[in-house]
């Protein structure tokens, strides 16, 4: 077994970055953007992409007097080792709500489509026995693992937008700035939850080599996912009307099932599938290995990878819990969203600029 | 690392063989349907399949389900209240599973689609084997009767049976492309109507006649051949297609021309007076096919004659599409609401403009500027 103090280069940071945002791609982040705003969310993208990366610049730079510090080596610098316990049992748990509604919904969204005859029990546990190896074989594995994934992704998102180009229909995107301006800037701005890479940036300084390259590499990643968001937002847009009222269990993937190559070549939403199932348990076994760095953090123990077995069963017991599909609504669309926009912009952000306070003073 | 590559090599290897291992589902225990046809029916809906023939295939059972077959197809019925429940029907009675993944055509019969579709074309959109490119066809008799006739065609190749009915709109223009997610994207859209093929059976066969108009999911009207044409050009999805004007030489002769758009249709809408004046310019390029007896293309008036003709003739079927949709049916297929309100900020301030309610006051500002390019091997006769 590997030893897990690997670091991580600029490359595989940005695609550790990357394999987040398209798995919030996959997982109808793109759709409950235009739920809210409609036709205006395009700019209401560039708008909170604008506010997102102020926000960026604002967590690198209070990050930079702190070394290679994350959130939790902060709190115990301004609080104690009670605000570390803290801000530790918070990331845990939002952590947890990550890769639980990522893990339900994606074997829901298997179940659905592919599986309807095979028990959904199956499919989670093939996912937690891969992210249970992975973890248990090492960190530079996982991180081996989404560096080989990303590209592919990628490649998936833009060929998915220039396949439909035919049937683009640029009407939908207009009235462009959607149902009203109150909406779309004021309501609007409640998707900023929707960069939430934001969150991991807390976390992953320490991971780096060479922590000079952390403002570049986080500028260049956070880019890249804004330009993915976009190009799925207007795909999206374009091809669903704002108007409906149905709701997709999956956009994108009723945006795959319309990629036709040809005439002969149909159906390739199969391939994105794979691909897809690919970047969810590559993007699972990474946040798995950071609640047990977090855990390792809070509680000293010396061998991280012994803390997989109960958190994959943790993470294996909630997924079972029969609830239904208003019930993973809920989190998904108001608690996932809240506790995510809470950690970003309030806890996270009050902590540093507290901290930068306190190494002033000093 | 030899070791470790010959050792994953070795474990993928056999990951395939493990396939066999897993019991659900083989090809034998599928039936794959290549089309499916709704009719009304006293128990609400009757749902027929369209399964290529099979010696091998047992055609015997019981139940509420009916089969015909025909040389190379045969078709199976079932009825009931819902379509989910006639396909479970059938799967019962012909013990496998009925499978729309191979599924090229929905025949829809008027009857159905003046009642509403949105139910089925819902049901269907949920199921995840149907293709968004099956093409829909509203049959103006009883769609199970169109399986029928096509079944009798005697096209081997069944991917293909409805193909005819739709690909001549790629070089005539005489009917459209009408697929499922099309249809459901216009069922589910605020700005344009659908519309899909339209036939009806001559004989022995199915012929497209023309354009269903829906309005909201609910059939209202179809319109003719000609008005197909317009419909593409409207919405820029005209590929070529041979049209026949009176000769501006002779008054007893006609000329074939064979035209395409050089640019797309420009679409512009400026409310006066509370009633939208669309003002619509159409950029046609042809070349002659024939013409008659006498001609002489190397003379550049008689060439504008032609193109004169041709303005006119264009402009004539362009209204009468146009009026149709509005007066007539009073069903946006083209998507004007669309274009009209991308001149608008925001819905709230387009929705001042009352559209739905003032669309069927619209009237047109036609242009057409016709270019005659060729006049094929001959200039001159």
């Amino acid at each position: 077994m590997e030893n897990n103090s690997y670091k991580l280069e600029k490359l595989e940071f940005i695609s550790l970055i990357i394999i987040i945002m398209i798995n919030k791609l996959i997982l109808n982040i793109p759709y409950y953007i235009i739920d809210l705003v409609g036709s205006g969310a395009i700019v209401n993208i560039i708008y909170i992409g604008i506010i997102d990366l102020i926000i960026t610049l604002i967590i690198i730079k209070l990050l930079d007097n702190f070394g290679n510090s994350d959130i939790l080596d902060i709190s115990e610098f301004l609080g104690g080792k009670v605000l570390k316990t803290l801000i530790g049992i918070i990331s845990i748990g939002l952590f947890l709500i990550v890769s639980f509604i990522t893990l339900v919904d994606f074997s829901n969204v298997l179940h659905t489509i592919y599986f309807q005859n095979f028990p959904i029990i199956y499919i989670l546990f093939l996912f937690i026995l891969g992210i249970l190896i992975v973890n248990f074989v090492g960190f530079k594995s996982i991180i081996r693992a989404i560096s080989f994934v990303v590209p592919f992704a990628v490649i998936s998102v833009i060929v998915a937008f220039f396949a439909i180009w035919k049937n683009l229909n640029i009407n939908n995107l207009t009235p462009i700035l959607g149902e009203s301006y109150h909406k779309t800037f004021i309501l609007g701005i409640s998707n900023t939850f929707s960069m939430y890479i934001i969150v991991y940036l807390y976390f992953i300084k320490p991971f780096l080599k060479d922590s000079s390259n952390f403002k570049k590499a986080s500028i260049i990643s956070y880019i890249i996912s804004f330009i993915l968001l976009l190009l799925t937002i207007i795909s999206m847009l374009t091809l669903f009307n704002t108007s409906s009222k149905n709701e997709p269990i999956n956009s994108l993937f009723l945006l795959s099932r319309q990629l036709e190559l040809g005439q002969f070549i149909q159906r390739i939403d199969a391939i994105f599938i794979l691909l897809w199932i690919f970047s969810i348990f590559a993007y699972l076994s990474f946040v798995i290995f950071l609640i047990n760095r977090i855990i390792k953090k809070l509680t000293n123990i010396s061998n991280e990878k012994m803390l997989s077995f109960p958190v994959c069963s943790i993470l294996f017991g909630l997924t079972i819990i029969p609830i239904n599909i208003s019930q993973i609504h809920f989190i998904e669309n108001t608690l996932y969203k809240y506790i995510i926009l809470g950690f970003m912009f309030g806890i996270g952000i009050i902590i540093l600029i507290l901290a930068n306070f306190k190494k002033l003073k000093h | 690392m030899i070791k470790k590559f010959l050792i994953l090599s070795i474990l993928i290897i056999l990951l395939f063989t493990l396939t066999g291992c897993s019991s659900p589902n083989g090809i034998d225990d599928y039936y794959f349907a290549i089309s499916l046809a709704l009719d009304t029916s006293d128990s609400g809906i009757k749902v027929s399949i369209q399964i290529p023939s099979n010696s091998s295939q047992d055609s015997s059972g019981g139940g509420s389900s009916s089969s015909s077959q025909s040389s190379q197809y045969e078709i199976y019925s079932a009825e009931s209240s819902t379509i989910d429940e006639c396909l479970t029907i059938l799967n019962n009675y012909l013990n496998k599973k009925i499978n729309l993944s191979h599924c090229s055509a929905l025949i829809i019969s008027e009857a159905i689609a003046k009642e509403g579709v949105q139910t089925y074309i819902n049901t269907l959109s949920n199921n995840t084997e149907l293709r968004h490119s099956c093409d829909i066809i509203i049959s103006s008799s009883e769609a199970s009767e169109v399986q029928e006739k096509v079944s009798n065609a005697g096209t081997v190749y069944s991917a293909r049976l409805y193909d005819y009915l739709t690909t001549s709109s790629q070089y005539t223009g005489y009917t459209i492309q009408s697929n499922f997610g099309q249809f459901f994207q216009a069922l589910d859209n605020d700005y344009y109507e659908p519309t899909a093929i339209y036939t009806k059976i001559f004989g022995d066969t199915v012929q497209t006649i023309g354009l269903a108009v829906f309005k909201s999911d609910k059939m209202i009207g179809s319109m003719e051949i000609s008005d197909s044409i317009s419909h593409l050009i409207m919405i820029n999805k005209f590929d070529t297609g041979t049209i026949t004007i009176n000769s501006p030489f002779s008054e007893n002769q006609k000329i074939d021309l064979d035209i395409s758009l050089y640019k797309d249709t420009d679409i512009s809408i400026n409310i006066i007076n509370g009633s939208p004046l669309i003002s619509i310019e159409v950029y046609p390029e042809g070349s002659i096919r024939s013409s008659g007896t006498i001609f002489n293309y190397t003379d550049s008036e008689q060439i504008k004659l032609v193109e004169k003709a041709t303005n006119a003739y264009l402009e004539n079927i362009l209204k009468h599409y146009l009026y149709s949709i509005t007066k007539e049916f009073n069903s946006d297929t083209v998507g004007f609401k669309g274009i009209c309100q991308s001149k608008y900020l925001t819905r709230e301030e387009f929705e001042q403009v009352h559209w739905d309610e003032i669309f069927k006051d619209s009237f047109f500002d036609i242009k057409v500027n016709t270019q005659i390019n060729s006049s094929n091997l001959f200039n001159k006769q």
